[in-house]
């Protein structure tokens, strides 16, 4: 599989007051990941992880403070904001904002045709369609630039389980039809397990796991992916959960509320790389 | 507890009614989670709404009526109806950051609640939030929504209410906090608190529900726990 992008210790960091000096605050730090060509990658993890930062950082909007992205040619990146208010001029008529891309008819057309998007939607203006037309009408903008990868921050938020469902589908058509790999970000991991090849699951600003997704769901190594997988069947309780304490300057980013730690947790955390999987974790039980 | 036998709840709109729900049928009895789930925009919250006169009566109309421990909740004084909201009734709004006074720090809504110290401390260490010397000063838009949504529970947990309704609370909070919110409910319900939650996570529902309702072809109506309309979370587990 040829790689489209690859990003290489990435981090980003922001400063707290104007004192010069002041080291800043990390709200993601070191990440490795490829991304393919004609792929579809998810990244999962909880609200405030630094997903979107990660996002905005490939989509090359937030520029990064550490690190490298390399990129196989020119590749054109796109992306799809979460949140769908904004993403459409409320005043502007569909068709006005569709002009200002591309003035292909057919080739308009034909993706109206893929998103269905029905032909009197051309003429309303953005304030009056709702959240999942806006959502879908965004989208056709950006395959109008014929993007080599897609960027989609949380766009199953407020979806109930049928459009969900139909979401999916239509994603998996536009990785088909339009040869544009798919980086897909969201808080919910259900959908990210349908439609994904490749998994990343992130924690408090690292990634602390990466596979194949069917394999890495199947078989969690990092004590992390274990406990979202658990949340995710509604089995965590409080107990089990120690409130949030200062661990910046710890290695591993989910250090206190680990059940495997060990003593040398505190000062390195080993990257494993195996069958496909790459795990940051020094205490990886692979045999179960 | 709460009998609602409503006819219909109808909306006014450029001169003529327009028909939202009819026919809704439901009994809240005290130490029960209700479930009220449907697809986006088929009549949840404006269901949730009218049975806790919240619908603004200048827009929409209700016909039927709602029975809370004998008081109708339709056609009640409003000094009855507030007092029913500030220690019975308490609603989980779904924007839980416009659901606050944005010029009134947290301490205002935790000192309406009359609750010991201790208990807030609890609840709050309980949902993974700061100590409350740290929340009391900070005003609604400093916090996140998922911060601002776990206080808007808090809140009306403290009260001890007979009953909450919740309006989807787990979409503005992440995966841990809806496990917590499921353990919590779970303990105040065995302590005869009722609680109505409206929410499309059905894997949520399942576990924590008692009793189901569907808003579906403008009506309310029952269903099973194993009824056929849970096909999304088989499909993709």
């Amino acid at each position: 599989m040829n790689r489209l992008l690859v990003l290489s210790g990435i981090s980003y960091s922001v400063k707290e007051g104007l004192l010069p000096l002041k080291k800043g605050k990390d709200i993601i730090k070191n990440i490795n990941l490829e991304i393919a060509e004609n792929s579809i990658t998810g990244l999962a993890g909880e609200s405030g992880c630094g997903k979107t930062t990660l996002a905005r950082i490939i989509a090359g909007i937030t520029p990064q403070t550490g690190g490298s992205i390399t990129m196989a040619k020119s590749v054109n990146v796109q992306m799809l904001f979460q949140n769908s208010e904004e993403i459409l001029h409320p005043l502007r008529k569909v068709s006005a904002v569709l002009s200002d891309v591309s003035d292909d008819k057919n080739e308009i057309e034909s993706l109206c045709a893929l998103l269905k998007i029905k032909d009197e939607l051309l003429d309303r203006k953005g304030c009056t369609l709702s959240g999942g037309e806006r959502q879908r009408t965004a989208l056709l903008r950006i395959l109008l630039k014929k993007p080599g990868l897609i960027v989609l921050d949380e766009p199953f938020s407020a979806q109930d389980p049928d459009s969900q469902i139909q979401l999916i589908n239509l994603f998996k058509e536009i990785n088909e039809r339009c040869k544009t790999s798919l980086f897909i970000i969201s808080h919910n991991i259900k959908p990210i397990i349908e439609l994904t090849e490749t998994i990343h699951i992130m924690y408090k600003g690292s990634i602390v796991e990466s596979g194949e997704t069917k394999q890495t769901i199947a078989k969690p190594f990092h004590p992390y992916t274990e406990f979202l997988l658990k949340a995710e069947s509604y089995n965590v309780k409080r107990e089990e959960i120690k409130n949030e304490e200062d661990q910046s300057g710890l290695p591993c980013s989910f250090y206190s509320n680990c059940q495997r730690k060990l003593p040398v947790c505190k000062e390195t955390v080993k990257t494993e790389n195996f069958e496909k999987r790459r795990v940051y974790c020094n205490n990886i039980l692979k045999t179960n | 507890m709460l009998k609602v036998e409503i006819d219909k709840i109808g909306i006014y709109r450029n001169n003529s009614v327009e028909t939202i729900l009819s026919n809704c049928l439901m009994e809240i009895m005290p130490g029960k989670v209700y479930i009220l789930t449907g697809t986006n925009g088929s009549g949840k919250s404006t269901f949730a709404f009218a049975i806790t006169g919240l619908l603004n009566k200048n827009t929409h109309f209700t016909e039927g009526s709602v029975l809370f421990n004998g008081i109708d909740m339709l056609n009640c004084p409003l000094e009855t109806m507030q007092k029913i909201r500030k220690t019975e009734i308490k609603y989980v709004f779904q924007d839980p950051v416009n659901a606050f006074n944005p010029l009134k720090k947290f301490d205002y809504y935790f000192t309406l609640t009359d609750a010991g110290l201790k208990e807030i401390e609890n609840l709050l260490d309980f949902f993974l939030l700061p100590p409350y010397n740290k929340i009391r000063g900070l005003y609604p838009y400093e916090v996140s929504v998922g911060m601002a949504q776990r206080i808007s529970i808090i809140l009306a947990l403290l009260v001890k209410p007979k009953l909450i309704v919740m309006d989807e609370p787990n979409s503005a909070l992440d995966l841990t906090s809806s496990n917590l919110l499921m353990q919590i409910v779970k303990e105040y319900k065995n302590s005869s608190a009722s609680f109505l939650i409206i929410t499309q996570d059905i894997l949520f529902a399942q576990k924590t529900g008692d009793e189901f309702f569907i808003v579906e072809n403008k009506t309310v109506s029952p269903f099973l726990k194993d009824e056929s309309l849970l096909v999304f979370p088989e499909k993709i587990s």
